[in-house]
């Protein structure tokens, strides 16, 4: 395979015998690279699974009146394919899986700050996830009251059964994981950075698990106040979602989606930070206006938590203009993001591999989609698009643009790291491409035919509609991408069966973790190169590029506090 | 921020020889994870005043009558309890150990008499979760608490079990500084509940 | 011109405000004028005349974007064919530059700025209740149905069975919708009139319709609100107010689904 080692690697690390070999032990491990690649495979399959269903989602959606599934399977599909989407892949994929690999390394610290809490929160995500499918098995069915659960339609008298009970308590469960994890993640980065990795000297990446690990905190406890409420009004009798008995529903609103939107960008900002990663490194430059990106993440975070009535506009409970406004306004930090990305590349050495391919595709999902959540932030557009597929379209041109082509190419570009093996580049890059089209294939579509005033979760439509078409130019998107997801399990079959080494640091790359072995030993280094800046290992393999070796810039954001980034 | 450097140029020269001067890194987690228990207690406050809000009629509804004396003791009581709970720490900061203990033993006896409190109030109340959105918060949101209250004394059961030994377990020290700092947080939230469910009216 | 008397003022906070009034008034105006001769991008025209301030918004929004998107897109295709990797040599390491960084972001803040004063604009011209509407219309929302009562009229229409109830409107005569639910969240959705609310239950929504064209139109259930969901469908009819007269004492007598 034509994968150019172009770096000499200082000491070559004899294979630690010290890792875990048996099931047993690989089971109960408490190293993070071991938890990590647990939560990388099982999130993986959840997406698969939900994948799956988006498939007979789409086949049911192909024709007019079409009775392929039953309404209420209909509505079981969709709410545990976004579910499962956000709760058990999204998110766990990117701070239980990658962060919890990566952080450490990239911070030079020998593992998380609680191992033994580590393990729990993957045992608490795994139990989440089998509870949310066992919903199926049961004689009511899953739940079908969509990812948001809105009450009244939640409560006992109309979904009643075990399924909705189930998903309340496997959220539940994905909740205490994700709380664990963030708690795991924000010591790690506070406590345990290595000597000399500053605050400012910490790989973007780094940054936003930290600022997620913040939102985490601040917001899944808030849902699962409102998780333990609704079951105590689904099972003891209490009012309080319920208007009988002087309870609020619209309250479960305002409690789920103060949850629910900084959750979009706690699957948002660990994806920015993966590309963050992705693109300087291939084009071999640092990250242009580092302290803008950080910057940048610490107001997406704040704003997030101040516009959660964005969802709730046509309630008619709700202040629009403030809510507008401070939506509106996250386009800002959002829009420097991207610039940054861009200008990283602007006169770069850039090398196509498929984690740049990915980052690439992921930038022009996610600008797409960001532009139509600018308009959606507007009320009175909300007004007449609300609930309908625009409103689809927007979200999976943000969240397939994050969570799957910003997350892929966090995974190509970490799996050599991971496994010491390198994928197959040209199959890479034929599941690049089969997913950007087929998904563009898919939602662009929807954007229309949402226009047309097609709404969201209805599990039949009639042939006088008009929507026909473009729904089925949608369904065959879903087709096309599903072939491609099956080009990258062919891609990670062939590259574990025929292995191809891949070194230590095949992307010559710019952070901690390419400076141990592939994978690392059990306590991650062996030595630390010296932490002079942002890129240490860049500036070992590089010294006279070295970036502690540039002058201070001469800027006015620049105060004296910068110069203490330069070190003594 | 730079949480390393900073505990440690910050580093005294204590009188008497203090075994800790650092904050340990479970006091760290214990302090983010309880920023998570915060939010989590604010969601119960924002539901109960969005209810109190929409809620024209009186509030809280007539014919529910609390004794606002008797959990004041209490709350009180729990309290005293904090100061109890850090007389603890201090005392296993300077290596007294067995006096250690005995802080902490009757920090637990504190704590159940205020759980034992609740109970009885509990089933003295002319109204149940059931009767209005109104006795649903109320609990909801002291049953909660009172869960975190018992959380909290099965926590340093288990912390004098992991004292009663001779030896000097160096993680025993930050274990009891990261219950104290759960116990000052129940505390502080009890404090707020009271103030709203008996007080604010 | 209004802009000569600002002009003679000193400058002031007031000032800027006034202009960025005026201004944008010209702006929309003109808009106003042009955009209808403009693409619809897809979008609804909005059978009222809420609803055509509506498409108007997002019609602006839409222009708007794409110089946006032309401004990541341009550079990054650029970027892409021109700084492709050729040899081994390092380039530049440039790690920020400041003017751009600034234009990056005060140009978003400016946009965000001008797109917020128009959706204020629009948002209180849509969401305004008249004090004294020719109509009011009770529509109560139900699984899985609708039923509108027409208080001045006694008319009630409900959903029976496979029978979509209509909502008659009169033509250029402002009708005050007040909407309710009597058990789980719906969303009354005509999207012929680029317009949607929810009917919560334990809160009462009113807003205006102003329809300004004759046709029928199909009305919907947005808001997920179980298994018939997809079914609760109703139907809407705008008449000349002579028309819609003759509707109402045809339909008095008689108050049911027709
Ligand atoms: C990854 C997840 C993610 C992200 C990042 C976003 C980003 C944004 N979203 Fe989205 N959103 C969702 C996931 C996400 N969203 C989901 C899941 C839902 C539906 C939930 C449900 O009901 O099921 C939703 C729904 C949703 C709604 C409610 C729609 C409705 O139900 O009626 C709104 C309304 O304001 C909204 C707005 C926005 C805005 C303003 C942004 C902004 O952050 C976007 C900012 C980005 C850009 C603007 C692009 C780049 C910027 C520039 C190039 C700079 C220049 C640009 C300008 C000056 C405009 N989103
Ligand atoms: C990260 C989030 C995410 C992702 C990636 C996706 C991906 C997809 N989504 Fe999803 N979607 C949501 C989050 C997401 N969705 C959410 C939150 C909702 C709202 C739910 C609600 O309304 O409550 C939603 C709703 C939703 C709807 C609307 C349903 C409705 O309102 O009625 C539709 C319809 O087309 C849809 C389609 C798709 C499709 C075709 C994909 C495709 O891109 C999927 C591609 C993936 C595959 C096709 C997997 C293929 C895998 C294989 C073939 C391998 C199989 C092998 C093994 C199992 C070993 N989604
Ligand atoms: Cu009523 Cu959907
Ligand atoms: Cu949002």
């Amino acid at each position: 395979m034509a994968v150019i080692d172009d770096t000499v690697t200082e000491h070559v690390v004899p294979h630690h015998a010290e890792e875990p070999s048996g099931f047993y032990r690989w089971l109960t491990s408490t190293d993070h690279k071991v938890i990590g690649k647990n939560y990388l495979y099982t999130s993986l399959a959840f997406f698969f699974i939900a994948g799956l269903m988006a498939v007979l989602i789409r086949t049911q959606l192909f024709s007019p009146n079409n009775h392929f599934v039953s309404p209420q399977t209909y509505n079981e599909l969709f709410t545990i394919h976004g579910s499962m989407m956000l709760y058990l892949f999204a998110g766990p994929f990117a701070f239980g899986g990658v962060a919890n690999y990566i952080i450490p390394l990239q911070i030079g610290a020998p593992d998380m700050a609680f191992p033994r809490l580590n393990s729990l929160s993957y045992w608490l995500f795994l139990t989440g996830g089998i509870t949310m499918l066992l919903g199926f098995l049961t004689a009511s069915g899953a739940a079908a009251f969509g990812w948001v659960a809105y009450a009244p339609l939640s409560e006992a008298t109309n979904s009643p059964g075990a399924g909705p009970d189930l998903w309340i308590v496997s959220v539940a469960l994905v909740g205490f994981s994700g709380i664990f994890t963030a708690v795991n993640l924000v010591t790690t980065i506070m406590y345990l950075r290595a000597p000399g990795l500053t605050m400012f000297r910490m790989p973007i990446f780094t940054w936003n698990m930290l600022v997620t690990g913040i939102l985490i905190l601040i917001s899944f406890p808030v849902l699962t106040a409102a998780l333990i409420l609704l079951y105590a009004d689904r099972h003891f009798g209490t009012h309080i979602f319920t208007v009988a008995g002087g309870g609020v529903p619209v309250l479960w609103q305002n409690l789920f989606w103060f949850f629910g939107h900084p959750e979009v960008y706690i699957l948002a900002l660990p994806y920015f930070g993966m590309v963050t990663e992705v693109i300087p490194v291939f084009s071999r430059k640092p990250v242009f206006g580092y302290k803008g990106l950080v910057f940048a993440t610490l107001a997406i975070a704040g704003l997030s938590t101040g516009v959660w009535a964005h969802h709730m506009f046509t309630t008619g409970t709700v202040l629009l203009p403030f809510f507008s406004a401070l939506s509106l306004l996250i386009a800002v930090p959002t829009g420097i993001k991207i610039y940054t990305w861009v200008a990283t590349m602007w006169k770069g050495s850039l090398d196509f591999k498929t984690p740049l391919t990915f980052s690439i595709g992921f930038i022009v999902a996610f600008t797409m989609g960001g532009i139509t959540g600018v308009m959606l932030a507007a009320p009175p557009i909300d007004f007449y698009t609300h609930d309908t597929y625009f409103v689809v379209a927007h979200f999976h041109q943000v969240l397939f643009g994050s969570a799957v082509l910003a997350g892929f190419a966090g995974l190509y570009y970490w799996y050599p790291k991971l496994t010491g093996r390198m994928y197959r580049e040209g199959l890479g890059k034929l599941h690049f491409w089969l997913i950007f089209i087929g998904f563009n294939v898919t939602f662009l579509p929807q954007y229309v035919v949402g226009l047309r005033g097609m709404p969201r979760r209805i599990a039949e439509y009639a042939a006088s509609d008009g929507f026909t078409f473009l729904n089925r130019v949608s369904t065959v998107g879903a087709y096309i991408t599903a072939i491609g997801f099956l080009v990258f399990i062919w891609n990670m079959w062939i590259s574990w069966r025929r292995p191809i080494p891949a070194g230590d640091n095949p992307w010559d790359g710019h952070t901690l973790e390419w400076g141990t072995s592939s994978p690392p030993p059990s306590h991650n280094f062996h030595s630390l190169p010296p932490i002079r800046s942002q890129r240490p290992v860049w500036d070992a393999n590089h010294p006279e590029h070295a970036d502690y070796l540039r002058p201070p810039e001469p800027s006015r954001f620049s105060s004296r506090r910068d110069e203490a980034v330069v070190d003594r | 921020m730079e949480f390393v450097t900073q505990a440690l140029a910050t580093k005294k020269t204590p009188r008497e020889p203090i075994t800790f001067n650092r904050p340990s890194i479970l006091g760290v987690g214990t302090i983010v994870w309880l920023g998570s228990e915060f939010m989590f207690f604010g969601g119960l406050f924002a539901a109960y005043f969005t209810i109190r809000a929409h809620d024209g009629t009186p509030w809280p509804p007539r014919g529910i009558h609390l004794d606002v004396v008797q959990s004041g003791i209490f709350t009180l009581i729990l309290v005293m309890s904090s100061v109890t709970m850090q007389k603890g720490v201090f005392e296993a900061e300077h290596g007294r150990k067995t006096a250690a203990k005995w802080w902490i033993i009757l920090t637990m006896i504190m704590g159940l008499s205020f759980v034992a409190n609740q109970a009885v109030e509990w089933s003295k109340n002319a109204f149940g979760p059931q009767t209005n959105a109104y006795g649903s918060l109320f609990y909801m949101m002291t049953g909660i608490h009172g869960l975190h209250v018992i959380l909290g004394i099965l926590a340093m059961g288990f912390l004098l079990v992991r004292m009663a030994g001779r030896g000097r377990d160096p993680g025993e020290l930050s274990a009891l500084q990261s219950v104290s700092y759960y116990w000052h947080f129940v505390d502080v939230v009890w404090i707020a509940l009271y103030s709203v469910l008996f007080l604010l009216h | 011109m209004r802009t000569i008397d600002v002009a003679s003022r000193s400058f002031s906070v007031v000032r800027v405000v006034r202009v960025v009034r005026v201004g944008s008034a010209l702006v929309l105006g003109g808009l106003v004028l042009g955009a209808c001769n403009l693409p619809g991008f897809g979008a609804d025209r909005g059978a009222t005349t809420q609803g055509h301030s509506t498409f108007h918004l997002f019609q602006f929004f839409a222009i708007l974007s794409i110089p946006v998107l032309l401004s990541v897109f341009v550079p990054l295709v650029y970027a892409i064919l021109r700084f492709k990797r050729r040899g081994d040599e390092i380039p530049k390491q440039t790690h920020s530059h400041i003017p751009i960084e600034i234009v990056y972001t005060v140009v978003p803040i400016i946009i965000i700025v001008v797109l917020f004063v128009f959706t204020v604009r629009v948002e209180n011209k849509v969401t305004a209740v008249s004090a004294h509407p020719n109509l009011r219309v009770d529509v109560t929302a139900y699984q899985w149905g609708w039923k509108f009562y027409y208080p001045s009229l006694g008319i009630t229409e409900y959903t029976e069975g496979n029978h979509y109830p209509d909502l008659v409107l009169p033509e250029n005569e402002t009708t005050t919708v007040r909407l309710v639910s009597s058990d789980v969240v719906h969303g009354f959705y005509i999207p012929a009139f680029d317009f949607s609310r929810y009917a919560l239950p334990g809160v009462t929504n009113y807003f205006d319709f102003t329809p300004n064209q004759v046709g029928s139109f199909i009305g919907r259930c947005s808001q997920l609100c179980g298994l018939y969901h997809s079914e609760m469908l109703f139907h809407v009819s705008v008449d000349t107010p002579a028309g819609f007269n003759a509707w109402a004492s045809s339909h008095s007598s008689n108050s049911k689904g027709a």
